[in-house]
């Protein structure tokens, strides 16, 4: 038992070790005092309190459950990786133990939340806890192979194709509780046991690859060609451009400049891969909203938010990624500071700043066009509409972090996710406060008070920035 | 000591440096050619191996080879030719063979003595063990 | 050393610490131009800071930093032009290909020698067209070299630059130091702690130690003249050495110093003292203790 422990804690220590434990804490906090929240604002007249205790509960469930969540996604590939023959060969237990230790949350965790939703599934405990070990079983099946996720997407369809109401026949022969029991036990048994009988080193190349997909995220290694889309990676045809234009005209030759930072800097690159994954969801709901009659108006509705948010979390990543992909970048930094062809450090520290902050409006105005056409096109509300563009102009005061002090970063985990998160959600909420308070305020006077507020502040950070000699290479004041 | 008979262009391989020992790099270099033309390795005339050459096969730096030539040159060993760079120079007479040979010594016997005294050795009792092991190879 | 106008290097009283830890005190250092310098320094004295504070690639607390009579902070191009720097990470760059990177840094100075990229990436067996991050460390650092080399500088800075590569590497670099760069009266500084490339190639070396030269001196002088000498406390103290480099506390019966020919002959004879001459690695370790 000791030794299952053991493999459950360590992504626990994994993530305790490095610095975003903070940023963790802090969300999870949000997360659960969220649905309070909420709840005060919708119905201030009706402060019961114990629907604010169930409120706080279930945001506090909801944080847990996260938690819980995000604690099994790193779990199996920490015990993936710990499986390799090596391993297994020197302590022969190991492989047993470990499945145990895979096992138990499998078969728990699903238990736990059909119980805790008791009330909503009217009986249907078993369906449900099936399902829930199913798609636990899924992910894990996606460590032997990638193909898996093939699978799991065609499976995510089956409600549509289903057709008939959603709720199973409690009569149906094989509708059984024990029955239901013995399949998940089954399953378990089964993939856990497909999932381990891999031979060789494949589960620590496949480590290998999870660890290149989080670097990626992280910002540390661009194009490995497994994960990154090439194809519409513009950063290279862009550079290509830019040496060619140099060449013609070397005076331009401060242009080159951007493309040391690598290719996460370019608003560009990030926008066309969302932009492609969602073109590629609205074909597929496109194609499918012919072939279900479930998917219905708020269906529709729902598709077009979930582009959105996708569209709007864009300017949130972009600006919490660049703080440490500028970090990150220092080195490259240095020798441009060297290069007798570029200006000055403070002209270099103030082509960098502009092209940051160019990047970023860039990147917004895109995000406001497209909800914009979204909104036009979508038969979504007055009142929906309004927020999306609430939303919209929540995110324009992020501008403001493009112009960071870099020369005092300290370390690569000084990313600002958190402040980037937090913030624009604090000014919608407090913004939707204020229209609650003042109905008969229009949203554009809002949207252009945010504008007018952000400028000077741009203003005086670009001042601040500019008063020291150099900013760049980043951490040089440290 | 058979000296060849005519002058011929020696290489750099005729030097061999080793780094981590308490001996400067040229006066490395010093030594192994003094030790060279007394052992009779190399004979008047003989073209030395340019500073580049030597430098470039040892991977040190021209000046150190260059200061050991200089030194060299100064000490009556080398001598400059015109055009031609530097050359074995001629040595004054059969005897200081010996004599140079006995030179190259020195630093051993003085070791010798050093230590004898640190000893408390007299001089006597130790000619008469080194006489013996001369004796006995 | 008096202050010569447009010396390559020149720092005077240079301060830098970070988070209230002194790591650089008041550092005065100068290099002659056509020198050839190895910096030396136990890990952490700060000889990366050093080169970085000199460079002006990090703000200083006290001093100036000038590089060919300029102050750091604002280099023209044609000193720049001069300057080459091989920083400790060889990983910079990494998502590109040699040949872009190579083609990137040719337009950002104006002398470039194409022909010696060429030899050179032949001559070490590198490949122009594979992402730098999927190269092994000896070659990132090899490449590195050739990005500084290329554009013909006159200064070239180096941060531990052989530290991955294997002997035959380092040989093969040092030896295309020698062909190429030596001859041209170029002044290179190193921070290495390969002690054997620096006996190779230095003409002088400087110590930091405690946040300041604590010595410069050409190698071979210094090699030749320090001893390391071992005798009572009393009999150290009525020696009187040319230079002490470092003294030993009281009743630790040693001291390391320069003596002069003539000196060094009359202490070999003597019975109550005892002289050691020292490797470079024994000098390294015993002046910064």
């Amino acid at each position: 038992m000791k030794a299952i422990i053991s493999v459950w804690m360590q992504p626990v220590f994994a993530r305790s070790n490095t610095a975003g434990l903070k940023i963790l804490y802090a969300l999870l906090a949000v997360i659960a005092l969220l649905p309070a929240v909420l709840m005060q604002f919708s119905s201030h007249n009706k402060s019961d309190s114990l629907s604010f205790f169930l409120a706080l509960a279930i945001g506090t469930g909801a944080a847990v459950g996260l938690l819980l969540i995000f604690w099994f996604v790193m779990l199996v590939p920490s015990v993936a990786l710990q499986y390799t023959p090596a391993n297994a060969g020197l302590v022969p237990q190991i492989k047993r133990q470990m499945l145990w230790a895979l096992a138990i949350p499998v078969l728990l965790m699903p238990g736990i939340v059909a119980l805790a939703l008791g009330t909503h599934l009217k009986g249907l405990f078993f369906q449900s806890w099936l399902l829930g070990v199913f798609a636990m079983l899924v992910y894990i099946a996606t460590l032997r192979s990638k193909w898996v996720f093939i699978l799991l997407v065609l499976l995510s369809q089956l409600p549509m194709w289903w057709g008939g109401p959603i709720s199973l026949n409690p009569q149906a022969s094989w509708n059984q509780p024990v029955l239901l029991l013995l399949l998940g036990l089954g399953l378990t048994a089964a993939i856990l046991h497909w999932v381990f009988s891999i031979r060789g080193d494949q589960h620590f190349k496949r480590e290998e690859s999870f660890t290149m997909m989080q670097k990626v995220m992280n910002g540390e290694e661009i194009n490995s060609n497994q994960y990154s889309m090439s194809f519409i990676n513009p950063y290279g045809f862009l550079l290509r451009l830019c040496m060619h234009k140099i060449r013609k005209t070397p005076a331009a030759v401060t242009q080159l400049m951007p493309y040391a930072f690598g290719a996460q800097v370019f608003w560009l690159t990030s926008f066309l891969s969302v932009a492609v994954m969602s073109v590629g969801l609205g074909i597929y709901f496109v194609f499918f909203l012919q072939h279900s009659s479930k998917f219905g108006e708020e269906d529709l509705g729902l598709a077009y938010a979930a582009a959105m948010v996708a569209f709007l979390m864009l300017p949130l990543i972009y600006v919490a990624m660049l703080r440490a992909t500028m970090y990150q970048r220092r080195g490259e930094h240095s020798l441009l500071m060297l290069a007798a062809a570029l200006p000055s450090q403070t002209e270099q520290t103030r082509i960098t700043l502009h092209f940051l902050l160019r990047q970023f409006f860039s990147l917004w105005l895109v995000t406001l066009v497209i909800v914009a056409v979204t909104m036009h096109f979508s038969p979504a509300s007055k009142k929906a509409a309004e927020m999306a563009w609430l939303a919209c102009f929540c995110l324009l005061p992020l501008s403001v972090m493009t112009l960071h002090n870099y020369a005092a970063i300290k370390s690569r985990y000084e990313t600002a996710l958190l402040i980037a998160f937090v913030f624009p959600i604090l000014l919608g909420l407090a913004l939707l406060g204020l229209l609650k308070l003042w109905p008969a305020l229009p949203v554009w006077l809002v949207c252009s008070l945010i504008v007018l507020a952000t400028l000077p502040v741009l203003r005086w950070r670009w001042q601040r920035r500019m008063g020291v000699s150099a900013v760049f290479p980043a951490g040089r004041a440290v | 000591m058979n000296a060849p008979a005519s002058p011929r262009q020696l290489g750099a391989e005729i030097f061999q440096v080793t780094t981590g020992s308490s001996e400067p790099i040229y006066r490395q270099l010093i030594e192994q050619l003094r030790r060279l033309q007394a052992g009779g390795q190399i004979a008047e005339g003989d073209a030395m191996p340019s500073v580049r050459d030597v430098a470039s096969e040892l991977g040190v730096n021209p000046m150190t080879v260059s200061k050991a030539y200089s030194m060299l040159e100064a000490e009556g060993l080398l001598v400059r030719r015109r055009g031609l760079g530097m050359a074995v120079a001629a040595q004054a007479s059969g005897n200081s063979d010996i004599e140079s040979r006995l030179e190259l010594l020195r630093p051993s016997l003085e070791r010798i003595a050093l230590e004898a005294s640190q000893l408390e050795l007299d001089a006597k009792s130790v000619i008469t063990l080194l006489t013996s092991i001369l004796k006995g190879k | 050393m008096q202050a010569q106008l447009n010396a390559p290097v020149q720092i005077q009283g240079l301060s830098k610490s970070f988070s209230g830890q002194s790591v650089l005190k008041n550092l005065d250092w100068q290099i002659a131009p056509g020198s050839i310098v190895g910096l030396l320094g136990r890990n952490g004295a700060g000889k990366s800071t050093l080169i970085e504070c000199l460079l002006g690639l990090r703000d200083i607390d006290g001093g100036t930093t000038s590089l060919y009579g300029e102050n750091t902070a604002q280099l023209s191009a044609d000193t720049k032009a001069k300057i080459a720097y091989v920083p400790q990470r060889s990983d910079l760059f990494e998502w590109l290909t040699a040949r872009q990177m190579l083609a990137y840094f040719q337009q950002l100075y104006p002398r470039w020698n194409e022909a010696k990229v060429q030899s050179l990436m032949q001559a070490w067996d590198l490949p122009f067209d594979k992402v730098i991050n999927k190269l092994s460390i000896g070659q990132k650092q090899r490449l590195s070299i050739i990005r500084a080399l290329a554009h013909e500088p006159e200064l070239l800075i180096l941060d531990e630059p052989v530290s991955s590569l294997d002997p035959a590497g380092r040989r093969d670099f040092l030896r295309e130091l020698i062909d190429s760069v030596i001859d041209k009266q170029t002044t290179i500084v190193f921070s290495t702690h390969i002690l054997s490339d620096l006996e190779r190639v230095a003409m002088d070396v400087a110590f930091l130690h405690e946040g300041h030269i604590v010595h410069q001196q050409s190698l071979d002088d210094m090699m030749d003249n320090t001893v390391r000498v071992s005798a009572g406390y009393t009999v150290l103290q009525q020696l009187q050495p040319q230079k002490i480099l470092r003294r030993f506390a009281q009743g630790d019966g040693r001291l390391l110093a320069q003596f002069s020919a003539e000196q060094l002959q009359a202490l070999q004879s003597r019975t109550d003292v005892r002289i050691d001459k020292l490797s470079l690695e024994d000098i390294f370790i015993e002046m910064t203790r």
